[in-house]
């Protein structure tokens, strides 16, 4: 059985009197280790799938329905109790703008801390030793001084990678990055995912991509996920959908990825 | 530039609430005459070198009452801005956090006590309870709370819907910690002048209702009660009133330069 199911995931606002289906039926699979990618234009609904799974949809006024079965438990029906559980241990997010990630008025070490501090007790100088080797695993040069510094004094960069360190301190087995390089410029893009990729292939940490950068998800993914509208348009090996797209929408959107270092296809 | 003038309104605003504080400090050990003696051959009489302030109607030294008023006048200011900004804190931060309908009908209920004068309202209460420096203090605290509740809310839903509230909440914190450790922090700087420009409208609120009557009994001085009992007099000794007024308009405009200047 595979790690993460999607299924038949809706999510619906009611607003006032009318009521918008933002997600519908989404299905999606993921197992110990996969990179998934998905991609679609602004709206398509790729951060709300991806805010259900991570369980961070809490609004009142939307309805959820379908399922998200995570190692067997479903996150949509289970206890608060048992979710912030798994939120955390299991399932960690890296968000878009590195600058919103942080609190303005904390140490980016003891921010990074967070996860270790709210899950397990653990010493100061256990936790000051993991954090920094979090820092140093993210090939950020000089771990000890960003460890000291506050989030301002970081390039954006700088603070994105703390970000994934921050999100790896707890080793969860699932990373959903929602466009966590589309604040970035492109060379520190292609580092970023690289650094991923690498962290992917040593820890076995499977990750959920969101981006609408259509080569980044073809240099980083096996599988990808086309959504247009809270659709999914179109899913499969990523070569097979790059090289060979059935849908309109889908070759739409490849004949719009400019010609970059980084576009293989 | 903006930076620069910034820094002078805040040291101005400093030295000013400064002069009133070192009068008001130095009036707990020392006044130049018993504030409440009353001496009938100094009765109106015009500042000289012993009363630099003049003496009031009943010949009492008025440099010695208002170090003393302003004594008063603080505490009521000050205990009210803490009413307010506690209880403020503790509602905003529910409604604001929370949501739904219980921050619908705390708002609701915000609004309109904010809709209410609040000098109508606290002349409410005090009539319900009684005069008195007591009294006062909860009926302007109650009459400050709306006002802080709502910038604390509004705060506390833009905080709320940052990123790194969501990714401490998906670290699994509890929402407890979430406020405490992560949102709360944040308020500080809005708080701050808030608190500042409260305190402001305190000290009038608390002149105001104590010119009414309502507040601080006499004898006992404080800076409203002066006013008025100078109002009789203006036109004879307007230098009574002038006085005091002088000592409110330099702690309101202390801090509200205090206040200009911590601001972003």
């Amino acid at each position: 059985m595979s790690m993460l199911t999607v299924k038949d995931l809706c999510i619906k606002v009611h607003d006032r009197k009318t009521t918008d289906t933002l997600v519908y039926d989404v299905d999606l699979s993921m197992d110990k280790g996969d990179i998934l990618g998905i991609v679609g234009e602004s709206g398509s609904g790729k951060t709300m799938t991806a805010l259900a799974i991570a369980g961070l949809l809490s609004r009142h006024d939307m309805e959820k329905s379908g399922q998200i079965i995570f190692e067997g438990i479903n996150l949509l029906e289970v206890e608060r109790k048992v979710l912030r559980k798994i939120q955390g241990n299991e399932i960690t997010m890296v968000f878009q703008e590195p600058l919103n990630s942080f609190n303005p008025l904390k140490k980016v070490g003891w921010q990074v801390e967070e996860g270790l501090r709210v899950h397990t007790v653990m010493d100061k100088c256990e936790m000051k030793e993991r954090a920094i080797e979090a820092l140093r695993d993210v090939e950020l040069s000089n771990p000890e001084a960003v460890y000291n510094s506050y989030p301002h004094e970081l390039s954006g960069g700088m603070r994105q990678r703390a970000m994934i360190a921050a999100a790896m301190i707890i080793q969860p087995k699932l990373i959903i990055a929602d466009e966590p390089t589309t604040a970035l410029d492109v060379t520190i893009q292609a580092e970023i995912v690289e650094l991923l990729k690498r962290i992917n292939k040593e820890r076995g940490t499977a990750i959920l991509f969101i981006s609408h950068d259509l080569s980044l998800v073809n240099t980083l993914c096996e599988n990808v996920l086309v959504m247009q509208n809270g659709l999914v348009v179109e899913s499969g090996r990523c070569e097979n959908i790059f090289n060979n797209p059935k849908e309109d929408y889908t070759k739409k959107l490849i004949s719009a990825i400019p010609k970059n270092p980084f576009y293989k296809g | 530039m903006k930076d620069k003038n910034k820094r002078v309104k805040f040291i101005i605003g400093c030295v000013l609430t400064g002069l009133v504080f070192i009068m008001m400090l130095s009036g707990i050990f020392y006044t130049p005459f018993d504030p409440m003696e009353m001496d009938p051959s100094t009765k109106l009489m015009g500042p000289t070198l012993s009363h630099i302030f003049g003496c009031d109607n009943f010949g009492r030294d008025i440099f010695s009452r208002v170090m003393v008023g302003v004594r008063e006048t603080m505490l009521v200011a000050g205990s009210v801005v803490i009413i307010g900004t506690l209880v403020g804190t503790i509602v905003g931060t529910i409604t604001g956090y929370y949501g739904g309908w219980l921050d619908e009908i705390i708002m609701r209920l915000n609004d309109a006590v904010l809709a209410f004068p609040s000098v109508l309202l606290a002349l409410l209460i005090i009539g319900l309870l009684g005069g008195g420096r007591n009294p006062l203090i909860l009926a302007l605290g109650i009459a400050f709370v709306p006002s802080f509740a709502r910038i604390v809310r509004g705060e506390v839903l833009r905080i709320r819907n940052l990123d790194f509230i969501q990714c401490v909440k998906l670290y699994g914190a509890s929402d407890l910690r979430i406020i405490f450790v992560h949102i709360l922090p944040n308020l500080k700087t809005v708080l701050l002048s808030s608190v500042l420009i409260g305190f402001n409208n305190a000290v009038l609120a608390e002149a105001g209702m104590s010119y009414l009557g309502m507040g601080v009994q006499p004898p006992n001085p404080s800076l409203g009660r002066m006013l008025s009992e100078a109002q009789a007099y203006i036109f004879s000794n307007p230098l009574n009133a002038i006085f005091p007024g002088i000592v409110i308009v330099m702690m309101i405009l202390g801090f509200s330069l205090m206040a200009g200047g911590l601001e972003k």
